[in-house]
């Protein structure tokens, strides 16, 4: 009876701690069943014109928007919008709480064109998502998270709306029920990037910068590359720069190679780590010998190890004071 | 070959001596502005390479929420029709720097004894012109001034941003549900009245904000 009882506990235990822990996903959905929203017929000299629709949804009273725990909006519809004697521009958003979440911009041309009408989103999620149609009537899905201020604890506000400019036309959108509202979505891709400074090799006009680039989000980061901005005059950079790919908390130590074109001083470096949809910069001074010879490697030395040397005597400095303060 | 050649380039020198351009100009607050995760620079650029002697005018409107370039050029497109020449904003849209080039749109094809009023607006053309920040959502940056006299009528000048931007700002409370909200936003660009040869800085260092619903 008692180990029952304590199994019992366990898996509601379990059971609580799934359900509440950041990453289980959680969708709402706010819509009971497909919803359509119809640009009104335009009138008089109009240029733009707006129609939405507008639905409540219940979210935590904790609800926010990251660091850890995202939420995120898909929008499945289907866009019935006719072709007109002019090319016309139409956008759907998805927001929330007045908060635009979901771009999607169409692009219709003129009746007769061979052309196809065009769509497209831009979300940290996916990125850039696109398509064609030549048809009038056609489904799209997209999806973003929803901005800092698009999340609230307790009562949230969908609105689907559509926007029309230039040539006006009636169009609908017909909202399926599957879009929703997902929590616990990981956050999006952030890259950090650190030069290895006390690595740091120069022979010849060789310079070598050793660097660690760590991906500190929640998604993956895709096609990173690594790359040193440099002062054209002063620095090369050398060799082809590939790219990386990396998984949540993964880090990966590349070596960048630039040739000295002046020997003389200090130079800046921003080392830029960039991915589809995430960046970072460290920023190194380097001390270029003033010739190639041994003894400008030694200069460059020299800082380095006064860089390393000097605070850590500091440190050990502050710890003996600590150590030597009377006990009362 | 050769007569189209010598063709060209009359034309070419014609529209030099009719239509004057803005000389290049020099700026003490040229800087990168961050904004969530993205960033901007403070000013446009005559060319794509930043320094600040090769700035054109500074960042004074920016559109958020449910902003991207076309859908601007649209919602203003009853004031401001005409096309301009092309200057570089550059972005950094979270995923490295970039610049994107626009010659946006002006109140009068080419003014004679008179000004119009000319914007330019940059987003990221890779990803639909638009960046998106979960800070502020699609939003857009952009760079306003006057040219006048720029086809003749009298000595040709440009610039006057302040102005330029709070005429901008009227005509937009003119399109349905959009929102302006005047000297919002600090870009750190103040520009006293002065004159780099026909380049005539004037800008309080705070953008009109633009909230596309």
């Amino acid at each position: 009876m008692r180990l029952a009882q304590r199994a019992t506990l366990a898996c509601a235990a379990l059971l609580l701690l799934s359900g509440t822990a950041a990453g289980a996903k959680r969708s709402i959905r706010p819509l009971k069943g497909d919803v359509r929203v119809t640009s009104s017929r335009p009138q008089g000299k109009k240029d733009h014109q707006v129609a939405q629709i507008e639905r409540t949804f219940q979210l935590p009273p904790d609800a926010k928007q990251g660091p850890e725990d995202w939420y995120s909006l898909d929008l499945d519809l289907e866009l019935l919008a006719p072709r007109t004697d002019r090319d016309r521009l139409i956008y759907v958003t998805g927001s929330t709480n007045g908060r635009a979440s979901v771009q999607i911009k169409v692009k219709v041309p003129q009746r007769g064109s061979a052309r196809p009408t065009e769509w497209s989103a831009f979300g940290l999620i996916d990125g850039l998502t696109r398509g064609a149609s030549s048809a009038n009537r056609f489904e799209i899905s997209a999806r973003n998270y929803l901005q800092f201020k698009g999340v609230r604890p307790g009562e949230n506000r969908l609105e689907i709306g559509i926007e029309q400019y230039g040539e006006l036309a009636q169009d609908r959108v017909r909202i399926f029920k599957s879009s929703r509202i997902t929590g616990g979505m990981p956050g999006p891709a952030r890259v950090s990037v650190r030069a290895n400074t006390l690595s740091i090799t120069i022979r010849d006009d060789r310079v070598t910068v050793p660097v660690t680039v760590t991906n500190r989000g929640g998604r993956a980061a895709q096609h990173v590359r690594v790359v040193p901005e440099v002062d054209p005059t002063v620095l090369e950079p050398v060799g082809p720069q590939g790219t990386l790919r990396l998984e949540p908390g993964e880090t990966a130590v590349r070596r960048l190679v630039m040739r000295a074109k002046r020997s003389d001083g200090k130079t800046v470096v921003h080392i830029r780590a960039a991915s589809d949809l995430a960046t970072d910069v460290d920023v190194i001074s380097l001390a270029l010998p003033a010739s190639s010879d041994e003894s400008s490697s030694l200069s460059l030395r020299v800082i380095l190890t006064a860089a390393v040397f000097i605070p850590a005597g500091l440190v050990l400095m502050r710890r003996r004071r600590v150590r030597r303060q009377p006990t009362r | 070959m050769r007569i189209r050649m010598i063709v060209l380039a009359a034309v070419a020198c014609i529209g030099a001596l009719f239509v004057a351009t803005a000389h290049a100009a020099t700026t003490y607050h040229l800087a990168a502005q961050r904004l969530n995760e993205d960033s901007f620079d403070n000013y446009d650029f005559n060319s794509a390479s930043v320094s600040s002697s090769n700035v054109d005018w500074p960042v004074g409107l920016f559109f958020y929420n449910n902003a991207e370039v076309e859908k601007i050029k649209a919602g203003l497109s009853q004031s401001y029709f005409y096309p301009g020449d092309t200057q570089n904003g550059r972005l950094d849209n979270s995923f490295g720097w970039f610049f994107d080039d626009d010659g946006g749109r002006k109140t009068r094809v080419c003014s004679v004894g008179n000004y119009d009023d000319h914007y330019r607006i940059y987003a990221d053309p890779d990803h639909g012109n638009r960046n998106w920040t979960a800070g502020v959502g699609f939003y857009v940056i952009g760079t306003t001034h006057v040219d006048g006299n720029e086809c003749g009528g009298g000595t040709a000048y440009f610039g006057f941003s302040e102005p330029a931007e709070d005429r901008l700002g009227s005509v937009a409370r003119s399109v349905t549900n959009w929102t302006v909200y005047d000297d919002n936003y600090a870009m750190n660009n103040y520009e006293a009245y002065r004159a780099e040869g026909n380049h005539w800085w004037l800008n309080n260092g705070n953008a009109t904000m633009f909230r596309l619903p």
